[in-house]
């Protein structure tokens, strides 16, 4: 009896640190929503923006410019990450390259994204200005894809070396090549965890503010072309918050991308597990 | 070594030694595989068996730091020659592996994944192969109700004969096979153990199995590898009734070390 | 030395099969004695001896079977084990041989005489002794040259025993004998012809300890 009441108190602490991290979630989604829901209306989402100096209107062109560079990070991050990872665990062997380069990923992983952003700045806002169109979708979607790479190459690469090798092999042994053995075998079943690993980078490129500050430039107007600056919703919020203390459409906004976020995360993991099951024929 | 000069040998084996890096695994290795007969390659683990037949079929490209000498000459021409085409010999001769290791697709996608990556387009043709595959490797009974399961749904035994016919499908000459029962029930094992017996009618096939009852059953021929050299190669029952080396009896009796 | 209990269990397998060959080997000498003595008494012991030999043949059996079924047993544990079932037949057959020789003692005038050159006669005993003797000892000591031996001697074993069955016929029909005379050198006939089948069957055991000791299957074809 002595003994089961010691082991109660580790059990509680632990117990209590578990839930602690749910509770938080929690806390910080219940006190957006709340807040945040009663704003979001049909006029919210599709309306013209307040005008300069005035607080309220909608935030339809914050959605569009959101869409725009997440969309622009994920098609130049994804084949790179995608290829990158088939490269590095499929082609190269255990040698210092990969080991440079895994590093490399880790590094770019872990530099402030304020950095980035004002590398983005530097690079593509004032030297490739002629292509980029200087502040714009173009130059906030480049530097946004500098920080879904690292994220999504180390986890297709994960996924890859999940991938027994007795598949390969079996591949291989059936006398088919490298590639036809990557992309009919191998690509497919770590398919669920590269996506995964994607859907983290778009997460991340949805959320970022600080090298989308310093890049996208911050028009309120609907972009109507890609080199055009525009304002995404995390920049949105930052704005009407440190220009007009904004509460309103803050918590508005910052409603809508938590729904956004959560939505994309929990329609990845229901299509990612029905296809994991298909894959093992349940 | 009398054997090879009996009847038509497929594979022959001249000198051939390997290192992984500085560790020799196989030593001066001389053996002449018969051709439509079963070979058993027997040992203690280590002993080499397994790196000898991956040698075969040049599985042992994909290991780092590999160095090989001598000849596997087959079909007139030594495969370890640089200039061997990988892909194309692998058609020829196919290995079965130790785990049952079906691709996560349907059974039929399995058994047509062969002669699909080397071309086969017409569903016809495809249906023909898959049928006659499995009916060779004696699955087609148990499956054909269900080709577009996964292949995965099916046992373990189920599994290693899909692999069995899956490599049927591509047409080899050889077959290796690295432990194929090793992982299986032993109703399993005994049809497994029925269709290599089936299958050398038409095939030459070569089998490593730590299991010498399992060597006794289906194999013409049986090579005692220990710690890199073949150490006795002899019709089956001479290796278990009379074995000449006192490295060979002393392991089939398992009184060893 | 890995498989310790089952080592030990062929070294019992090898024990009984000696301790039966030398069973066997006591009966073979004791009616021998007992027909040289003109012993009775003996060769009712004898009789009785022949259980033992019996039981020790099913015995051995049993632990035969039970290693083939258990045990896997390869190379020369495998031909051992062979080696000792046949073996203990011919033992067993061996042992039914020495009861028919009691039976024939016990049935024949006393005390026993030989109406023909004892010499031969003696020779043939002894050999045929010897040899029963000598087989076992090949199977304790896997002495395949003495095995490889045992074809020559039965040879002249043979030729003894046809030389004494023609001199007994002879014998027979060049005198007037008495009905008694003539019941008597019948079984003297019997006990030749037991002693020349038992040779054959030391002649066995001899083979069969060839292919124990080298694998040599040459007298199975």
């Amino acid at each position: 009896m002595e003994a089961k009441r010691r082991e109660l108190v580790p059990l509680a602490l632990l117990w209590g640190a578990g839930i602690a991290t749910l509770v938080i979630l929690i806390v910080i989604l219940a006190y957006i929503l709340a807040n945040g829901l009663p704003v979001i209306s049909w006029h919210f989402l599709t309306g013209e923006p307040a005008l300069w100096g005035q607080t309220g209107g909608g935030i339809y062109s914050t959605i569009v410019a959101t869409l725009a560079v997440t969309s622009i990070s994920l098609l130049v991050a994804a084949p790179l990450s995608v290829g990158g990872a088939i490269y590095l665990n499929e082609y190269t062997k255990e040698t210092s390259l990969r080991m440079v380069i895994r590093q490399a990923a880790e590094i770019l992983a872990g530099i402030p994204s304020i950095i980035v952003g004002l590398f983005g700045f530097l690079f593509f806002v004032i030297y490739l200005a002629p292509f980029t169109g200087g502040w714009s979708m173009i130059s906030g979607g480049l530097t946004l894809a500098f920080m879904v790479l690292p994220i999504s190459l180390r986890t297709s690469e994960e996924a890859l070396k999940t991938v027994p090798a007795e598949l390969r092999e079996g591949s291989l042994g059936l006398g088919a090549t490298k590639w036809q053995s990557i992309t009919t075998v191998v690509l497919p079943t770590a398919l669920p965890g590269i996506i995964t690993g994607l859907i983290l980078g778009v997460g991340r490129a949805v959320g970022e503010t600080a090298a989308i500050l310093l890049t996208a430039g911050g028009s309120l107007n609907l972009i109507q072309s890609l080199r055009d600056p525009g304002r995404p919703m995390t920049l949105n919020i930052y704005n009407v918050l440190t220009e007009y203390r904004d509460t309103t459409t803050a918590y508005g906004t910052a409603a809508v991308l938590v729904i956004a976020i959560l939505a994309i995360t929990l329609i990845t993991d229901l299509l990612m597990n029905s296809y994991t099951k298909k894959l093992k024929g349940l | 070594m009398d054997i090879a000069t009996k009847t038509s040998v497929e594979i022959s084996v001249k000198s051939l030694n390997l290192w992984f890096g500085k560790f020799q695994a196989l030593k001066n290795i001389n053996i002449g595989i018969q051709k439509n007969q079963v070979t058993a390659l027997i040992g203690p683990s280590g002993c080499g068996k397994s790196t000898f037949i991956k040698t075969l079929d040049r599985m042992n490209d994909l290991v780092d730091n590999v160095k090989i000498t001598g000849e596997v000459v087959y079909q007139g021409r030594n495969i370890l020659d640089s200039d061997t085409d990988v892909v194309e010999l692998r058609k020829q001769i196919g290995m079965v592996f130790q785990k049952p290791n079906p691709f996560p697709k349907s059974i039929f996608d399995n058994v047509a994944y062969g002669p699909r990556v080397h071309g086969v387009r017409k569903k016809q043709n495809l249906n023909e192969v898959v049928e006659r595959s499995l009916k060779a490797a004696a699955l087609w009974e148990e499956v054909k109700d269900r080709l577009n399961e996964s292949a995965l749904r099916l046992s373990g035994g189920q599994q290693q004969r899909l692999c069995i016919a899956r490599l049927l499908a591509v047409e080899p000459d050889v077959l290796l096979m690295d432990e194929p029962a090793s992982a299986l029930d032993p109703i399993a094992t005994s049809k497994i153990e029925d269709l290599i017996y089936e299958l050398k009618n038409d095939y030459t096939i070569i089998i490593v199995t730590h299991n010498m009852q399992q060597a006794g059953r289906v194999a013409t021929n049986t090579a005692f590898f220990y710690l890199g050299e073949l150490v006795e190669y002899a019709p089956t029952i001479d290796l278990f009734e009379r074995p000449q080396d006192k490295r060979t009896e002393d392991y089939v009796t398992g009184k060893f070390g | 030395m890995a498989r310790t209990r089952y080592v030990r269990k062929l070294k019992e397998l090898r024990q009984n099969v000696i301790d039966m060959g030398a069973l066997t080997v006591r009966s073979v000498e004791d009616v021998l004695t007992a027909f040289e003595l003109s012993d009775t008494a003996l060769a009712e012991r004898v009789i009785a001896n022949d259980d033992a030999i019996n039981n020790f043949d099913r015995k051995i059996e049993a632990q035969c079977m039970t290693l083939l079924a258990l045990e896997q047993p390869m190379a020369k544990d495998l031909r051992m084990i062979a080696t000792s079932l046949k073996m203990i037949t011919d033992l067993e057959r061996i042992g039914d041989f020495v009861v028919d020789i009691a039976e024939e003692i016990i049935t024949m005038a006393k005390p026993i005489r030989i109406p023909v050159s004892a010499s031969k006669f003696n020779e043939l005993v002894a050999d045929v002794k010897l040899m029963v003797v000598d087989s076992i000892e090949t199977y304790a000591s896997g002495n395949v040259q003495q095995a490889r031996s045992f074809e020559a001697r039965d040879d002249r074993i043979d030729f003894l025993f046809k030389s004494i069955v023609e001199n007994m016929v002879n014998a027979l029909a060049q005198s007037q004998c008495s009905t008694e005379t003539v019941a008597d050198v019948a079984s003297l006939l019997f006990i030749i012809r037991y002693l020349e089948r038992i040779a054959d069957h030391a002649v066995n055991i001899g083979n069969r300890v060839c292919y124990m000791e080298e694998g040599d299957r040459r007298f199975l074809k």
